[in-house]
């Protein structure tokens, strides 16, 4: 059992202003059986003219709207308190899309050499491992749309891919498997990592560290692929360069 | 019908002059042409047409009641009649449309039913299109203009008026509108294959022709933005953009095509989108085997209308008899649409063969297998001089939530090339008229 006081933020410059700014953001922890959110806060400037809040289809709280007006910026701030037990979600029927391969994790041939048979969790681990050995961290070396057959040929990837990689390789062994983005402790960015489907529970498992997930870890939003999972999504009417900073901050609260 | 015969220049003219075009993209290079007009009509006797209308609104009532089955209790999933890996293996599969409750639990309100008529006159099904089926404004506007050309054609022959489409449109708009503002067609665009159909269709109906960017969503409410900036409430909206290019928070992130949280609005039952989000599971080539399963399983009726015999590589005995009998069969790419990726057994060379056999060993769900029937043919006219080419037929239904009905005419597009069974329009094909008759 852990507690964690969270902050995301982001912020966006456009070189000249933009108009009719449509959103979509996935910036809160999830509130469910092993993580409860105690207090979250969203804030927006500039301040919308409309912000929606509802869970996606799978469970993750999307803040969403739009802002109509010029604006040169558009930041925004996320913070709370969230609880985490690091144990498995419990889970009697999971959906059966999560055991077909989707476009950024479809499995190919040359992955067939860490596939570990005979199901379950320890098969699901002892890929992990193996991915983690055979992927090199390397930060800028894959996009957003990679997948994860081309991010396993040039054996380099970021969190992204080495979670696309172990879905590949789960579903291809008939593990059910899903992406799963959040936050961890420390500075920096967000991270993303896997949960395999065994006997009635997801379990986590980090397939960039190679380790299986605890309670630091705190998640956002489960789905198929990243592509489900975006944090944050904006179309906007305006030829404008954009630039775009963020930082999550996790601090661990000890009790008094 | 000699007179049509004659004045088939001055309709070919008329049809160029209201700009009856039909965009291709080959190569990545846009391509207008014309979608040539063939002036001896298909003809539909009135007791085929009221067996053929039976059918019609019984298959589309079982797809619908299919679609809502799959994203609500998947009762057809449970009791074995579809298996479960049809279903969430397919494309066309949605998640995000769990539990969701389009108005009178109609998910294709507009069908387009492609058939083909056999040598013995029996009818066949060869695909059901539940997303965005296109093409009926080509008959609307031929009929127009032949009457006008020819209108001691339409005194000597009691042809079912089929200038009705854009009132069963409209009816069926409304319907699931419930008066929450104003019906808008959405186009991609002018680029689109299909523009002149949109503008058309939106002209006589009187919806507003939406462009990408018309819309916004504000707290899950849609607001066209008219002329002067204001903002008007869209009730329903007869997208032509496919489910995820439609919105870029939910679906492809990239799309500018799209209505930025529409989906959010169509969730929350505040705006109608015709046809509805995740259709294509209902209308992959792989559910298409299903369908009259579908027909005995929730409403408890034999189907009027039959499949082309069709035979799934997905169990055993149909992949032994796919193997066994390829170079007669047709296979198809249960993925691609308008004509791509069907492939005729007995064009292929030996080595061909056995290239599409390895493919079908090792994914077998993505293929499926059918016989070729034997088309009647139908008259088309080159130069003066009629010959026989292959002829399908789209019908048209439309499905609101005050009923189902079937539009007394239809697309019937034909192959140009005599040796070519494919009559998709994208593939080169031109269209005649259909007539439904009245006695």
């Amino acid at each position: 059992m852990a507690r964690f006081l969270f902050t995301y933020r982001s912020e966006t410059r456009f070189s000249v202003p933009v108009t009719g700014h449509s959103f979509l953001l996935r910036v809160l922890p999830l509130s469910d059986g092993p993580q409860q959110l105690e207090q979250a806060s969203l804030s927006l400037e500039p301040g919308p003219d409309s912000l929606c809040g509802d869970v996606d289809k799978w469970g993750a709280e999307i803040s969403y709207g739009i802002a109509s007006g010029p604006h040169d910026h558009f930041s925004y701030v996320s913070s709370g308190i969230v609880e985490t037990s690091g144990e498995p979600r419990l889970d009697p029927h999971p959906s059966p899309v999560f055991r077909v391969p989707t476009a950024l994790t479809g499995f190919c041939e040359e992955m067939r050499g860490l596939c570990v048979e005979g199901g379950g969790l320890e098969a699901a681990k002892a890929m992990m491992v193996k991915v983690s050995g055979a992927v090199a961290y390397v930060p800028g070396s894959t996009g957003v749309a990679t997948s994860a057959a081309e991010a396993f040929h040039q054996r380099k990837g970021v969190c992204q891919d080495f979670s696309h990689i172990l879905i590949a390789l789960c579903r291809e062994c008939g593990i059910p498997a899903r992406y799963v983005c959040g936050f961890v402790t420390g500075e920096g960015e967000t991270h993303a990592w896997t949960e395999v489907w065994h006997e009635g529970s997801w379990y986590g498992l980090d397939a960039t560290s190679g380790l299986p997930c605890d309670d630091t870890y705190i998640a956002v939003a489960f789905g198929r692929d990243a592509a489900d999972c975006s944090v944050s999504r904006g179309v906007f009417t305006g030829s404008a360069l954009q630039r775009t900073e963020t930082k999550v901050t996790v601090e661990e609260l000890f009790e008094k | 019908m000699q007179s049509l015969i004659e004045n088939r220049d001055s309709v070919n003219r008329w049809l160029e002059r209201y700009g009856v075009r039909f965009g291709v993209y080959k190569g990545g290079v846009f391509n207008e042409q014309l979608f040539p007009f063939d002036s001896i009509p298909r003809i539909i006797a009135r007791e085929d047409w009221q067996m053929l209308e039976k059918g019609l609104v019984q298959r589309v009532k079982a797809l619908n009641a299919f679609l809502w089955d799959i994203y609500h209790e998947k009762n057809i999933i449970k009791d074995g009649v579809v298996p479960e890996e049809f279903v969430y293996s397919s494309k066309g599969y949605m998640p995000e449309c769990e539990g969701i409750d389009p108005e009178g639990r109609i998910y294709s309100h507009i069908s387009g039913i492609d058939l083909v008529e056999g040598k013995d006159g029996s009818w066949f099904i060869l695909e059901d299109n539940l997303r965005i089926p296109s093409g009926a404004s080509y008959p609307m506007i031929a009929r127009e203009i032949t009457r006008k050309v020819s209108p001691v054609t339409f005194i000597d022959n009691h042809v079912a008026d089929n200038r009705d489409y854009a009132v069963l449109l409209k009816e069926m708009m409304d319907s699931v509108n419930k008066g929450r503002g104003i019906n808008v067609i959405l186009t991609p665009g002018r680029y689109n294959s299909a523009f002149f159909e949109h503008s058309y269709l939106a002209e006589k109906t009187g919806a507003v022709l939406a462009f990408p960017g018309d819309m916004t969503v504000e707290d899950d409410i849609v607001w066209y933005t008219g002329l002067f900036k204001e903002k008007i409430r869209v009730g329903a909206i007869y997208r032509r953009v496919s489910d995820e290019y439609l919105d870029p928070m939910a679906f492809e992130a990239s799309s500018l095509l799209g209505v930025p949280n529409l989906f959010q609005a169509y969730r929350k039952g505040n705006v109608a989108v015709i046809n509805g989000f995740g259709n294509g599971v209902a209308d992959d080539k792989g559910i298409y085997y299903f369908v009259p399963k579908m027909v005995r399983y929730y409403l408890h009726e034999e189907p009027i209308l039959h499949n082309a015999p069709t035979y799934l590589p997905y169990f055993k005995e149909d992949y032994d008899y796919i193997l066994a009998n390829i170079g007669k069969l047709v296979i198809k790419d249960v993925s691609e649409a308008g004509g791509y990726g069907v492939v005729f057994g007995r064009d292929l060379s030996p080595e061909k063969l056995e290239e599409l056999k390895t493919l079908i060993v090792e994914q077998p769900r993505r293929w499926i297998a059918q016989e070729v029937i034997d088309f009647k043919d139908l008259e088309i006219l080159e130069g003066m001089e009629k010959v026989e080419r292959k002829a399908d037929l789209r019908a048209f239904v439309v499905s609101g939530a005050d009923g189902v009905k079937v539009w007394k005419s239809g697309l019937t597009r034909f192959s140009r090339n005599p040796d070519s069974f494919v009559v998709n329009s994208s593939q080169g094909g031109g269209f005649k008229d259909t007539w439904v008759m009245e006695d």
